[in-house]
């Protein structure tokens, strides 16, 4: 009945009977076998004795989780996930339990409330728990969201909704299968199938109506299969337009991180997590290439795409050489973020990884266009994306990333190590497009079309003509 | 004082086992006040109080209070009731864990309840002239509430585990409530009614008669008081029954409890739990006592059960009302224990 397994953990308690260590892992025990009150009160010790958020927070979870296992307990279950949700208002599981006992009972207004609003408050990547707290996953409030949504009058939302949630890699079980039978309701088609011979372009950047029309306009491409536009919670999105635009609102991080990289990471990885091609691109969605430059990429993608280099330890990977827009000669790892064309494996390989703890207006208040001169005090963002990805062929670079004062800044002690081996590597990993062919127009700085000289002069944005 | 008697004991060579009946049977919620008996067989058996209760406790700091406050009683919302029911058990002599259980099946003298607090609580495990029984506090008889002593004989074998008597014992003298009335294993159909000062009372079961209650009929049997003596401990809370008083080294041994209610800065009520043990000759003159103590370092423990088998004494206890354990505590250790000065 558990007893052997309980018996180390209960003496370990015995021993140290006020470390919150001692009283969870207990709990744990007698949690996995059904012994709630037990459970229950090892803890509520832990949560009283314990100073780290997010323990007491699992540990005001689990009172909740223990009584709602035992039922007939309504009451006291909501009042305590409030109190959970009181503790870390920015985690999503306790705001997911509370919309479920409304959906339950028909509540559709709460149950939209809690949704919406945990989805608006809560980190989008959460530490994860230590235990398990019977959380879904990640698509869970936005579940909630889509099937309330439906009741309380947001019908177009609805629709929209239950695409996106049909779209969440992690979806299983009943809730898929409702999922897929509210689309079948709705008359959408989710085509799960793998496709091969086309492409996914994902738009990332916050929603705007130059956003949609440029997803209309690419699907005038033969080539391409659906265009996902990754946005941010809270922004206002039209009804469906085309089965063939997939929207995917993602949560803004605690920190946008200097020079909003973090925004673009966050949103490039969830729309890449959407993609059902084998290749894909990612790219800005306030800029537009025209066709013809569109058609001249996807050509010059598949005459240029053998990898040319293997992760370190790890043949398998990358599939394809990454394409980029340009690449910058003089810093370490730094390719043009506008676009990255390759296989969809390998663009959620770039964009995994850590968020930048904290953004240079996070420390000192400035003005966006002063950025320039502290070069010497952060990471370049594209140097950022690039190293992180670089990173994965070449071990040295991890040193690099946790001594970016001594290797990446501008004028770092190590920089020209740093620029050594980004030379030798980058031109492996990325590879530039050409500018002959190749143009774009950029709505945020009103540009119709893309200053290559001035770009080549001023700042050494390099591309294929220049051998990158 | 002692804050964790089952260091101590780990810590000279004794052992704690959790007592476990599978969730699936009680929803999870709370079993406690666990009773002990080494039967005539050497079998060890348990009583185990399950309450259909959770009980939410914050201790310490107290920040985390549940919707009713920091302390609660997490019954069904839809049933007011605190409901007790009993599972008999025998221990495995090595691991000390439960290897066979049975719910006490009482439908054969259940009436309609009568009070919220339903089922007999914190019961005591004997066997005398050769029955076994189980005695505690009914409470779901008169509207009111009023608490009295049982004496349940249990006929239990492989395939069930029936209350086939039960006599429900008056007091010599009228109270509201009487509970926690230690029985004394060597001296059958005997139990301390007090021990500060210190009273035995006999149950006569030759008076057993059927009287009439609001919701049908109970068996009852009178008490008389055949021992008083004095015993003080100056300035000590009222001590209150515990364990069962059993033989021990030519006199008798028991636990007691005593309670420190008090309010906290919230003005709610709360309290903590001690425990005692008391050591007396033949003559019931207490020899000693000890200071108070507690077993696991909770608020809310409760001691129901005491056995001697060999050169160790098995404590049985409800923790929070939530868990329940056996505790083997080597008799050597008695010599450690901090004793008050009853001179």
């Amino acid at each position: 009945m558990g007893e052997k397994e309980i018996q180390p953990l209960l003496e370990q308690y015995i021993n140290d009977t006020l470390n919150p260590e001692t009283n969870f892992w207990l709990a744990w025990e007698y949690d996995k076998i059904g012994q709630n009150a037990a459970a229950l009160s090892y803890y509520l010790r832990c949560a009283e004795l314990s100073d780290d958020e997010d323990l007491v927070y699992e540990c005001l979870l689990k009172t909740w989780l223990m009584m709602n296992r035992t039922g007939r307990r309504p009451w006291y279950e909501h009042k305590q996930l409030l109190t959970a949700i009181a503790q870390n208002p920015h985690r999503p599981e306790a705001y997911f339990f509370l919309s479920k006992i409304h959906s339950e009972k028909g509540e559709w207004k709460d149950c939209y409330y809690y949704a919406s609003t945990g989805l608006k408050l809560c980190d989008p990547n959460p530490k994860p728990l230590r235990t398990d707290v019977d959380y879904p996953g990640d698509f869970s409030l936005l579940f909630q969201k889509a099937y309330s949504s439906w009741f309380i009058g947001q019908r177009e939302q609805c629709k929209r909704l239950w695409v996106q949630v049909s779209n969440y890699p992690d979806l299983h079980g009943e809730w898929k299968v409702n999922t897929h039978k509210n689309l079948k309701n709705f008359g959408i088609d989710i085509n799960s199938k793998k496709v091969t011979d086309k492409i996914d372009i994902v738009l990332q950047g916050q929603y705007s109506e130059y956003a949609l029309e440029t997803a209309k306009y690419y699907l005038n491409l033969d080539f391409v299969n659906n265009v996902i536009i990754s946005c941010w919670m809270g922004d206002n999105l039209p009804s469906i337009p085309n089965n063939n635009i997939i929207f995917t609102q993602n949560l803004l991080p605690k920190t946008n991180g200097t020079g909003n990289r973090n925004y673009q990471i966050i949103s490039s990885l969830g729309g890449l997590k959407l993609v059902n091609t084998e290749f894909a691109v990612k790219m800005r969605n306030d800029q537009r290439y025209d066709l013809n430059s569109m058609e001249n990429m996807f050509d010059f993608f598949h005459k240029n795409k053998e990898r040319l280099t293997t992760f370190e330890g790890d043949e398998t990977k990358p599939k394809n050489r990454i394409l980029v827009g340009g690449v910058f000669e003089g810093f370490p790892f730094h390719p043009r973020d506008h676009v990255f064309w390759g296989n969809t494996e390998d663009l959620i390989d770039v964009f995994d990884m850590p968020l930048d703890p904290r953004g240079i207006e996070d420390v000192v208040k400035m003005k966006r266009e002063e950025y320039w001169k502290y070069y010497d005090c952060y990471i370049r963002t594209e140097s950022y994306i690039g190293s992180h990805y670089c990173s994965k062929f070449d071990n040295r670079i991890k040193k690099y990333l946790l001594k970016p004062d001594q290797y990446l800044y501008d004028n770092a002690p190590y920089y020209n190590e740093a620029l050594e081996l980004s030379d030798d590597l980058s031109k492996k990993v990325f590879k530039s497009f050409p500018k002959e062919g190749i143009d774009l127009e950029w709505d945020k700085y009103n540009w119709k079309n893309y200053p290559y000289n001035s770009q080549y002069d001023k700042f050494n944005e390099r591309w294929h003509e220049d051998g990158y | 004082m002692i804050t964790n008697l089952a260091k101590l004991s780990l810590d000279n060579g004794g052992q704690i086992s959790p007592l476990i009946i599978p969730g699936d049977l009680t929803d999870g919620t709370g079993l406690c006040n666990v009773s002990i008996f080494i039967d005539d067989n050497d079998d060890i058996i348990v009583n185990i109080r399950h309450v259909h209760y959770t009980l939410y406790h914050s201790e310490f700091d107290q920040k985390y209070w549940c919707g009713w406050g920091c302390l609660a009683y997490l019954n069904p919302e839809d049933d007011v009731n605190l409901t007790t029911g009993n599972y008999l058990c025998k221990l495995d002599p090595k691991t000390l864990y439960v290897k066979d259980y049975k719910q006490v099946n009482t439908e054969k003298h259940d009436i309609k309840p009568n009070w919220d607090f339903i089922g007999l609580e914190d019961a005591r495990v004997i066997r005398w002239d050769k029955k076994l029984y189980i005695s505690g506090v009914r409470r779901d008889i008169i509207d009111n509430g009023e608490g009295r002593m049982e004496l349940s004989e249990i006929d239990w074998d492989d395939n069930h585990c029936n209350e086939i008597n039960r006599e429900r014992i008056l007091p010599p003298e009228y109270t509201y409530l009487e509970k926690n009335w230690m029985p004394i294993l060597d001296m059958p159909y005997h139990y301390i009614k007090w021990t500060m000062p210190l009273e035995i009372v006999k149950v006569n079961l030759d008076t057993k008669r059927t009287e009439s209650v609001p919701m049908g009929t109970v068996d009852v049997v009178d008490s008389e008081t055949i021992l008083k003596k004095e015993f003080v401990i100056p300035g000590a809370r009222h001590q209150r029954g515990g364990s069962q008083c059993i033989p021990f080294q030519g006199g008798r041994i028991a636990i007691l409890h005593e309670c420190n209610f008090f309010l906290n800065e919230n003005e709610a009520k709360d309290a903590h739990y001690y425990h005692r043990f008391i050591f007396w000759d033949k003559e019931w003159n207490v020899t000693k006592i000890t200071e108070p103590f507690k077993f696991m370092d909770a608020q809310v423990e409760f001691n129901c059960g005491l056995a001697q088998r060999g050169d160790d004494l098995l404590i049985t206890f409800g923790y929070q009302d939530n868990a329940a354990y056996v505790l083997k505590m080597p008799i050597s250790l008695l010599d450690k224990l901090e004793y008050d000065n009853i001179n």
